[in-house]
């Protein structure tokens, strides 16, 4: 398996036929029916048994959506147990047999990729792993969308190759793209990248905005990273507090007629503050 | 025990008896039949009340032993053990809260050995752990206490500072890290919850929530065990309430202020409408109550104060992990009565073990000294009869218990009656599609005519928006599947009353069903055995069908209809059918060229006809 | 109209009144065992005749002893048919069989349909014979409750109606009528179960193993226990 793996998806080749759902839910196992939605499914069409989906606007343009194996994964970062496990090689995969359920992963891919067994009693976590175990065992060399595409609408290589043809089909038709690599950047970069001739905002929550190229682990490392010096501190705190009050006590208890001076009525909230 | 403890008990036990039996349905039939959850919003309730709201419930424990053990103010004393109960069980029913919440709550262990320090919710489910630990250690003497374990008593008791000052450190941590849990969801999040000081919100916000809830509960105990109110003891607590509470706003709105958003709290939406209320509810108008010296003394004024911040800061919970990211997912979530029944049953049930400790240990003295008294009246109580069963009643305490035996199996019974079996799917208007009455097969063949005239009959005429502009501005071809959610599902056709009815007097089982064997629809004779003209002769496309069901759209289209154009466009007499081409159903993209894809049709036809 | 009280009736209902019966049932027994449990306990006598209690349970469920006592003989004998009417009947009914086997995939040994018709009507003969007996008899006319005299009125009303289900061409109303009616004068009485004294389908062992036990305590025990006995002066 090459390193880095990149799936690079073009907007303006997409005609939106579907043969990569079908490709995909073939190699994953997945029945062809979805069986009825859900209230308040996906509107995007991804659902726990459709891990790509072709994503349909009004003006008749088609985008696929699929997971974007970001570099730094919100859900890895945020899974307690570590059931989802960013691979070296690149794709994000899920391992059923540690996760807890808790669908923090859910909450915290930026992309609203992850999707739940919500109908099973023994619920996995899915989303496409870019067929990370086939492609490893050399079974195949192309993830089963992209072999499926008959408009080579979406291709794969590793990253450099497929930046450097976005890069090379942005340059060779300026006016039919927009001069944007989506995935490039946003969110620390991602391993799936499009190119379009329409703003491709709307793919993440929040639509119509740039997701930012800050990785979303660092603002939860931030605080995280304080934790030990945090607790450290408060107990010192606590503690010094205690002496100090008690030592007060004590010597107001040996003088008798002096007043114990009491202490401001906030303290405990103010020891919170960093 | 007073009537009021009883009536008490008895509702708690109805809850009670809900939960239970929504749980049965959630351990046998899973998430999605019990919960409005869905891939959009994966988050609800549960995590919202249950969790968020609930650690931050249970800070009352270590705030008050702050204030006992460190600041050393002697007359909270009598507040701690209830407090550090009450942070017992708030956790332990956050803990099974969890069990309901988890997909797999048969792995809520894994915490322990799989690790990944990256994640929020891992520190928060260490901390968790651990303080159970201390506030079980903190709270162990009272069961000791009249016991003959004085020895290890006297030790713990030894050890109350430094448990106590330990559990303050590892609160702090976690009341934090439940603030840092949202910061990975700044797409989520509306900006008016959203901050980088999440975790110092969430820690103070925890402070006036657990001040809030020890006030409420003591003045809720004095109420029930109809005992004198500790007046004095209330409003010093109300005042360190009223200092925490000026902390939070001033926090809030300086964060505000200083990121710039202020002025989203203005703009009139939704969100802004949310945050106003909630400030008001949790903030703003108990921090007015608590300042008025009057209303401090008030056992009343205390009450509405304390319970109003109450429900404001678990607001301040839910809106954070919910309702304030419907903005970016906008997709409306409100819970399930199962998911109500499950919250709410917890903390009744947790209330009922909260009234058995106080009545059986010495949590309070007063209370428990009472009790006892109680219970020895009731030895000289004559047996009752049930009337309507004719069953011996028992003494007093088994008559109790026979009716919250009652009122349990009574909601239980409820509970299971009403609770749904089957996971929720997106409601369709149309119970059972009726073919002939709605898709009208037009001309030419293969395209289906829309009677837009009755849909605007039938919707209203204000109804243009449930279908136009449904997603989007310019969204003129919104499909039927958007409503007819069950166009794609097999329907059920067959209606057994209609049969035997139009039989009449010729009706008898054994005319559809076989004589011996189960009398139940598999076994039945095939629809075709009796309408063979009527089924047959007019439609030659549909020669197959599953008995009693219709296929559904999809599977009509692709199963049936699709394979007989494939083959009939073979045959060089009929040319090539419309409905063969995908385009004719699949939508194709206009902006990039009829051309390519009309080539790439053709390519595909040509591969089918070799 | 009436289709949709009849979903409602096979649906919600059904499942509230069997939920209600089951649970309810559950309770009476776990409550009762627990009572003799701390009754045993407090009267601190350990030699209790289990044998004994036994037998007297097995001779009240075999009734063969009672049916050949010489007093008040139709009337036992009217109702023993009933009883075994009533248990028969709904539980080994063919249709009946048929639904359980739909909805649980459980089945088991079916009422040839002929049996169950006579049966059917020799338990609504025998709720009418119980009836004229209670009203005949002195004795039992003057400690009758109200529901003594509902409940085998309202035992008979899902008989006659099941007949009618059976049988469309001798039924005065509707197919649909008949068997709504059926289905809810059922369920109200499945419901009813633990609510009256029907709650002696599950509760008889007590009355007669209590009486076994009763006079193995010591006295101060014994008023409980006598009290408990007042049951078993209703007759069945």
């Amino acid at each position: 398996m090459i390193d880095n793996p990149c799936i690079l998806n073009d907007v303006t080749r997409c005609i939106g036929c579907e043969e990569c759902v079908a490709a995909c839910k073939k190699i994953n196992g997945m029945p062809v029916e979805d069986g009825p939605p859900r209230l308040g499914h996906s509107k995007d069409g991804l659902s726990a048994t459709r891990w790509t989906s072709i994503f349909r606007r009004p003006d008749e343009v088609s985008v696929r959506k699929q997971c974007r194996h970001c570099f730094e994964p919100a859900c890895v970062s945020v899974c307690p147990v570590g059931a989802l496990i960013k691979t070296p090689e690149g794709p994000v995969i899920y391992d059923k047999a540690i996760c807890m359920g808790c669908r923090y992963c859910m909450m915290g891919c930026p992309y609203g990729i992850p999707h739940y067994e919500w109908n099973s009693i023994n619920p996995s976590v899915r989303k496409c792993i870019l067929c990370y175990d086939k492609l490893k065992s050399g079974e195949i060399d192309k993830p089963a969308c992209v072999n499926a595409c008959p408009k080579e609408a979406t291709t794969f290589g590793s990253q450099e190759e497929m930046l450097a043809e976005a890069r090379r089909r942005l340059a060779a038709e300026p006016e039919k793209y927009i001069q944007h690599i989506w995935g490039e950047h946003e969110v620390g970069g991602t391993s799936v990248i499009y190119i379009s001739h329409v703003d491709l905002g709307f793919l993440a929550w929040q639509d119509k905005k740039y997701l930012g190229t800050e990785p979303l682990p660092d603002r939860t490392w931030a605080a995280l990273k304080k934790v030990p010096l945090e607790f450290l501190g408060m107990a010192s705190f606590m503690t010094a507090t205690w002496w100090v009050i008690d030592r007060r006590m004590r010597l107001a208890a040996e003088a008798p007629g002096e007043k114990v001076t009491e202490a401001p009525e906030t303290t405990e909230d103010e020891g919170g503050e960093r | 025990m007073t009537r009021r403890v009883q009536i008490t008990k008895g509702i708690l036990w109805f809850i009670t008896g809900l939960a239970a039996a929504v749980t049965i349905i959630r351990f046998t039939r899973g998430l999605g039949t019990t919960t409005a959850l869905s891939d959009t919003t994966p988050w609800g309730l549960w995590v919202g009340f249950d969790v968020m709201g609930g650690v931050a419930l249970a800070a009352g424990g270590f705030v008050i032993g702050a204030i006992a053990h460190v600041f050393k103010r002697d007359k909270y004393h009598h507040a701690v053990r209830p407090a550090i109960l009450t942070a017992l069980l708030g956790y332990a029913a956050v803990a099974v809260g969890l069990l309901f919440d988890l997909g797999l709550p048969w792995n809520i262990w894994h915490a322990l050995i799989f690790w990944n320090p990256q994640s929020p919710l891992f520190e928060v489910a260490w901390c968790v752990m651990i303080y159970l630990t201390i506030l079980f250690l903190e709270f162990l003497p009272v069961f000791l206490e009249r016991t003959r374990f004085q020895a290890l008593y006297r030790i713990l008791l030894r050890m109350q500072l430094p448990l106590i000052i330990l559990g303050i450190s590892v609160s702090t941590l976690h009341q934090s890290s439940l603030g840092t849990l949202l910061l990975i969801m700044p797409f989520r999040l509306h900006p008016l919850w959203y901050t980088p000081h999440l975790p110092e919100l969430f820690f103070v916000s925890a402070i006036c929530l657990g001040l809030s809830m020890v006030i409420f509960e003591s003045s809720v105990t004095a109420w029930l065990y109809k005992r004198k109110p500790n007046t004095d003891m209330l409003s010093g607590l109300a005042r360190f309430a009223a200092g925490a509470l000026a902390l939070y706003l001033a926090f809030r709105l300086f964060d505000l202020w200083h990121h710039d958003k202020i002025g989203l709290a203005f703009e009139g939406s939704f969100e802004a409408r949310l945050f106003w209320f909630e400030m008001g509810l949790s903030t703003i108008v108990p921090l007015v109550l608590f300042l008025i010296p009057k209303v401090r003394r008030s056992h009343t004024g205390v009450f509405i104060a304390s319970s109003m911040g109450l429900m404001g800061f678990l607001l301040y919970r839910i809106d954070a992990s919910g309702l304030a990211q419907v903005w970016a997912t906008r997709t409306d979530y409100f819970p399930m009565w199962t998911e109500f029944a499950v919250s709410f049953g917890i903390v009744s049930f947790f209330a009922l073990i909260y009234l058995f400790i106080q009545e059986h240990f010495p949590v309070e003295h007063e209370i428990l000294d009472e009790e006892e008294k109680w219970r020895q009246r009731q030895l000289f109580v004559l047996p009752r009869f049930d009337r309507l069963t004719q069953v011996w009643l028992g003494d007093p305490t088994f008559a109790s218990r026979r009716v919250y035996s009652l009122v349990f199996v009574v909601a239980l019974v409820l509970g299971l009656t009403s609770t749904p079996w089957q996971p929720l799917v997106e409601a369709s208007p149309v119970q059972r599609a009726r073919g002939g009455d709605i898709l009208k097969v037009g001309f030419p063949i293969g395209t289906v005519a829309f009677p837009h005239a009755e849909h605007v009959k039938r919707l209203g005429k204000e109804a243009c928006g449930t279908c136009h502009h449904l997603h989007l501005p310019g969204d003129v071809g919104t499909p039927c599947s958007e409503c007819h959610s069950d166009l794609y599902l097999p329907t059920r056709l067959f209606d057994h009353f209609r049969h035997v009815g139009l039989l009449g007097e010729n009706a008898s089982c054994e005319r559809c069903h076989p004589k011996e064997g189960p009398r139940i629809g598999v076994t039945a004779k095939k629809c075709s055995s009796c309408h063979e003209k009527d089924m047959m002769a007019e439609n030659q496309v549909v020669k197959t069908f599953e008995y009693l069901t219709a296929p559904g759209l999809s599977q009509a289209a692709h199963g049936i209809c699709i394979e007989c154009h494939k083959r009939e466009a073979t045959n060089p007499e009929w040319g090539k059918p419309d409905l063969f081409r995908c385009a004719t159903c699949h939508r194709t993209p206009v902006s990039h060229g009829d051309v390519v894809l009309e080539a790439s049709l053709e390519e595909i036809e040509d591969e089918v006809l070799q | 109209m009436l289709e949709s009280w009849i979903a409602l009736a096979r649906g919600p209902l059904l499942r509230l009144a069997l939920f209600a019966m089951a649970l309810g049932l559950l309770r009476h027994v776990l409550l009762q065992v627990w009572e003799i449990f701390w009754a045993l306990r407090r009267a601190g006598d350990q030699v209790v005749p289990w044998g004994l209690a036994l037998r007297r349970n097995l001779e009240w469920l075999l009734p063969w002893r009672y049916l050949q006592r010489k007093e008040r003989r139709l009337y036992n004998f009217t109702s023993f048919i009933f009883h075994v009417g009533v248990i028969v009947v709904p539980v080994f009914l063919a249709g009946h069989v048929a639904i359980w086997q739909q909805e649980l995939g459980i089945s088991w040994w079916r009422l040839p349909g002929s049996v169950a018709d006579w049966l059917a009507v020799a338990t609504v003969v025998a709720a009418v014979g119980l009836l004229l007996g209670r009203m005949l008899n002195q004795a039992s006319r003057t400690i009758s409750k109200p529901q003594d005299w509902l409940l085998p009125l309202l035992c008979a009303v899902p008989f006659v109606t099941g007949f009618w289900v059976a049988h469309p061409s001798w039924s005065p109303l509707g197919l649909q009528a008949v068997y709504l009616v059926h289905l809810l004068s059922a369920e109200l009485l499945i419901l009813l179960v633990p609510f009256s004294k029907l709650v002696h389908m599950v509760l008889f062992w007590t009355s007669q193993t209590s009486s076994e036990l009763g006079w193995r305590f010591p006295p101060g025990s014994g008023e409980r226990v006598r009290l408990s006995l007042g049951k078993d002066s209703e007759g069945v």
